[in-house]
């Protein structure tokens, strides 16, 4: 009840939120080729549907309302039709017609979205679903993301889409429809996305306890982005931070926590770290106010002893390279982390998600480290100047 | 054409005959119920049982309503709500919708309607029932039983009514009592449906062809085909499940050779069919009720029966529309589609066949011809969402979205639970031998309409802007929140709809006015044995001579034919109204 209560301001300021993002939903905004011909046919389908409900009802309340008799019970019978042969011919036959040209129609479409070029110049990402993100590999480049996919706009890409573990499904609304990733197998879709921007991601397949989390940012670049952001990423993980933060953390020769080997279960990394506390968070240090007061510089200490690196890449941290969370460069300016399933509207959110993970979104693999709210104050220090 | 008048007289309170006493639980005590072999008693066990199923399915989709319009502050954990809506799902289809039409309507109704004492195996079909109930307390107890060998969480089934694996294989204990509970479900509805087969085949009254069975029987017949044909696959495909989570086997394991695919297979060859299954007896319900209400025989009695057993042979070639986006070849999606749209066809067929129906009827509007062209409405919309679906680029985007939740339950829930309804109020009086309140109905059937669409039709606007179905919460930035909202208010309405029905029934049932042998001047044969039928069923019959036996014998009372009139004399007098004959051409 009291949860109830808390819920009902934010669900009426929301009351007039959906008409904004039906603008973004795939038939108004389809941004691939193969998005746009499926949004065609949704409509096609939609007017065809729309004129065979009117007929449809329109005849039944017509009929209703008509024929209606107040009388308690009909004390004459009306006249007594048994059927009507050629009425219901016609009445299977010209839906069956209808059917038959929807059918034609779609099945000429459905050969050329489901062409997989065999050309060795098209680009491939592999797609590999498992419990509870996404991990992405951009063709021979040996670069990888995490619940992070960008693509080239104007540039046909094949995804080849698997899973790790259990069924999920791989759903870009605005770019393509949903293909399984499928343990065992590996599916193709492919399609030319042609709108530069961001795009939500999500799995559409129940996949367990996480799986309203299961979500991932999608990002389609310039076809010259694209490419100095895969030549980045090859080259050594990550830009540095902007000046203002590249400057402080100040280059260790020693990484302390050994970065585990991209693919191992993230349960390894903290392993090497010291002992955490028990219980979560220790209660005994008192939480630091001003997260002004906390330096940046500690903070990149901490996340060297801690071994976040071992998981994920993050700029401006020495052997940082990780894969197996997504990429730390801009998370502080992101509008939600952990692949959207929290969000991020300052440093406390951050830190809320870093202190203790699996309360946040169920399911995940990052675990809780047993931060103390001094060390996650200074981590998150850290982290805000990723922007 | 004739035009005598026949006022409609309500039974004086007084004619209640002293059958309906014999009749009464009070007189031989819970024994009677827990041996009867009567097929009358089992039907009014099944009615009961899976409508209280239904509460509990019900109760689950309240919390579940309650979950998507808290996004922020959601009630549970994504375990738990996993949990619920799998729950839910099972209740509301295994527990309910299935066994209600062909496990309830079915054995009460099939045996009277063409004219039987009870159906061809009484003990078979008790054991039929009493499997349904202890299958359903297994299903529910996984929410409180550990695993005695410690492999499993504690928890009930929660990888959806689907239960694809490897996460079923992973899921907690639950799912293993989960999959043993609907494979007895399943077994009973193998047993059932042979029953129904042998006794509609084989047990109807001289005259009564198979075209003249009623279209309600027409319906279950092709139902238990469906089930003996269907079910057998859905066990499999559980065994097969239950060894890789119990005997280390890998039928669906890629690790060790097997196919997640292959289960899907199985599961869908049964649960396509069983669509059907949830829907057929309801539409055989639809066809009595509109013929009786709009005071005409059904337009095309033959098209509506034939297109049934259309949609039953049909029915086992659409299965993997469910499975367009696991990535299977082009050829069979096409194969597919070309399938689901040609299915389409004679459930048209039966749409326009009932519209004709109504068309120049003398429309009475009580609560069974309210629920039926409520159906006919809602089932509409929920064919023609079904084309989307069926448009194979179309359903890589509408696939596991809220618009496949809302496609369902305009078949599922405007379709079937609206026939359910209808048939509540229709067959009300003879189960019970009171009339219930038409006032009640009207206030039912309007909420439920409104309650209904508010809860489902916005679900078509979430599924297209991206909702994924089984989520337990959502980014508020989505926007979904707002349709949300508006669902759960519907649900809490729908929910108070069904309060007033259970008030109505339960009401009726003690205080109501008697009804009578045939309050509505019905077709059928059960209308021509008392309210409620004794034991035996019938004393003697007409030898029949149309689909529509009572309206023969009222004609023909009303032309004073003594040979036929003669001959169900016994019958006719042991009624409290005498069958009031309706003049026609």
């Amino acid at each position: 009840m009291r949860r109830l209560l808390l819920a009902l301001p934010p669900a009426i300021a929301l009351l007039v939120s959906p008409l904004p993002a039906f603008a973004q939903s795939w038939p108004v905004n389809p941004a691939s080729d193969g998005a746009g011909q499926i949004s065609q046919l949704f409509w096609f389908t939609l007017v065809l549907a729309t004129i065979v409900f009117v007929l449809v009802e329109g005849l039944l309340i017509y009929s209703s309302l008509r024929f209606r008799r107040r009388s308690p019970l009909a004390s004459v019978e009306p006249p007594q039709i048994h059927g009507n042969t050629r009425l219901e011919v016609m009445w299977a036959a010209v839906p069956a017609l209808i059917l038959v040209g929807l059918f034609g129609i779609t099945v000429t479409r459905l050969g050329e979205l489901s062409q997989i070029p065999s050309d060795p110049g098209v680009m491939h990402i592999s797609v590999i679903g498992r419990q509870f993100s996404w991990e992405f590999g951009y063709g021979n480049s040996g670069v990888k993301t995490t619940n992070d996919l960008r693509i080239p706009v104007g540039q046909q890409v094949v995804f080849d889409v698997t899973s790790l573990d259990v069924i999920h499904a791989f759903w870009v609304p605005n770019l393509w429809g949903q293909i399984d990733a499928n343990p065992g197998r590996i599916n193709h879709i492919t399609y030319t996305a042609n709108q530069a921007g961001e795009f939500r991601g999500v799995c559409a397949m129940l996949c367990g306890a996480g799986h309203s989390g299961m979500l991932f940012r999608v990002t389609t670049l310039s076809q010259g982005d694209f490419q100095s952001w895969l030549q980045q990423q090859q080259a050594g993980g990550a830009p540095a931070p902007k000046p203002n933060a590249a400057a402080s953390p100040p280059p260790s020769p020693v990484v302390p926590a050994p970065a585990a080997s991209p693919g191992l279960q993230p349960s390894v990394a903290p392993a090497a770290s010291p002992a955490p506390a028990p219980g979560g968070p220790a209660p005994a240090n008192p939480p630091v106010p001003a997260p002004g007061g906390a330096s940046p510089e500690e903070g990149a200490a901490l996340i060297r002893q801690k071994g976040c690196g071992g998981c994920h890449t993050i700029p401006g941290i020495q052997g940082a390279n990780g894969t197996v969370g997504p990429n730390l460069g801009g998370v502080a300016s992101r509008p939600r982390i952990a692949g959207g399933a929290v969000p991020n509207n300052g440093p406390d959110d951050l830190k809320r998600w870093i202190m203790n993970p699996p309360a946040l979104k169920p399911g995940t693999i990052m675990p809780n480290l047993g931060l103390t709210d001094d060390e996650a104050t200074k981590i998150v220090a850290y982290l805000e100047t990723l922007k | 054409m004739a035009t005598t008048a026949v006022p409609h007289v309500a039974a004086p309170p007084g004619a209640v005959t002293p059958d309906h006493t014999v009749f009464a639980l009070e007189r031989r005590g819970i024994g009677a119920w827990l041996t009867t072999p009567d097929h009358k008693k089992i039907g009014i066990m099944y009615i009961f049982s899976t409508f209280v199923f239904f509460l509990i399915g019900g109760l689950a989709a309240l919390l579940v309503r309650t979950q998507l319009a808290l996004p922020e502050a959601p009630p549970f954990g994504d375990e738990l709500y996993n949990q619920i809506f799998t729950i839910h799902a099972t209740v509301m289809l295994f527990l309910f919708v299935i066994p209600f039409g062909v496990g309830g309507l079915g054995n009460y109704f099939v045996p009277l309607m063409i004219g039987a004492r009870d159906v061809a195996f009484p003990k078979i079909n008790a054991l039929s029932f009493w499997m349904i109930v202890p299958a359903g307390l297994l299903i529910l107890s996984g929410f409180f039983f550990p695993d005695p060998t410690g492999k499993f969480a504690t928890g009930a089934a929660d990888a959806g009514w689907t239960s694809y694996p490897p996460l079923s294989v992973r899921g907690p204990f639950g799912q293993s009592l989960w999959l043993v509970g609907v494979i007895i479900l399943g077994t009973s509805s193998i047993i059932g449906s042979m029953n129904f087969l042998v006794t509609i085949l084989n047990m109807r009254t001289p005259g009564m062809t198979m075209h003249r069975i009623p279209l309600f029987v027409w319906a279950i017949l092709t139902t238990s085909f469906i089930q003996l044909i269907a079910t057998p696959a859905l066990a499999a495909a559980l065994l097969m499940l239950l060894a890789d989570r119990h005997l280390g086997t890998h039928f669906f394991d890629p690790a060790g050779g097997g196919d997640v695919i292959g289960y899907q297979h199985g599961f869908w060859f049964y649960s396509h069919p069983a669509v059907y299954i949830m829907i057929l007896p309801y539409f055989g319900v639809i066809s009595e009720v509109l013929q009786v209400f709009s005071r005409k025989p059904v337009f095309g009695y033959k098209a509506v029966a034939y297109s049934t057993a259309a949609i039953g042979v049909l029915g086992f070639l659409v299965w993997a529309h469910h499975m367009f986006t696991v990535g299977l070849p082009v050829i069979s999606q096409s194969f597919f589609m070309l399938m689901t749209m040609l299915i389409a066809i004679p459930t048209g067929v039966k749409i326009f066949n009932w519209a004709g129906t109504l068309w120049g009827g003398h429309l009475q509007f009580k609560a069974p011809l309210l629920f039926a062209v409520g159906f006919l409405t809602m089932f509409v919309i929920g064919g023609l969402s079904g084309v989307y679906s069926a448009v194979v680029p179309v359903d890589y985007q509408l696939h596991n979205t809220y618009f496949i939740v809302a496609h369902i339950h305009y078949v599922l829930f405007g379709g079937s639970v609206f026939a359910v309804f209808a048939a509540s109020y229709y067959w009300f009086p003879k189960i019970s031998g009171r009339l219930y309140s038409e006032t009640l109905g009207a206030w039912h059937f309007w909420l439920m309409l409104i309650g209904f669409n508010m809860t489902f039709f916005p679900m078509h606007i979430l599924g297209v802007m991206g909702m994924q179905r089984r989520i337990a919460t959502y980014p508020i930035e989505t926007g979904f929140l707002t349709w949300n909202v508006v669902e759960t208010i519907g649900a809490f309405l729908m929910g108070f709809a069904i309060l007033i029905f259970v008030w109505n029934m339960a009401s009726s049932w003690r205080r109501g006015a008697a009804a009578g042998n045939d309050p509505w001047l019905a077709n059928t044969l059960e209308w021509l044995t008392t309210s409620p039928p004794p034991e035996y069923n019938f004393a003697s019959l007409p030898r029949i001579r149309s689909e529509r036996p009572l309206r023969d014998l009222r004609l023909a009372a009303l032309r004073g034919d003594g040979r036929q009139a003669q001959a169900t004399r016994p019958a006719l007098e042991r009624g409290s109204t005498e069958p009031t004959p309706t003049p026609s051409d």
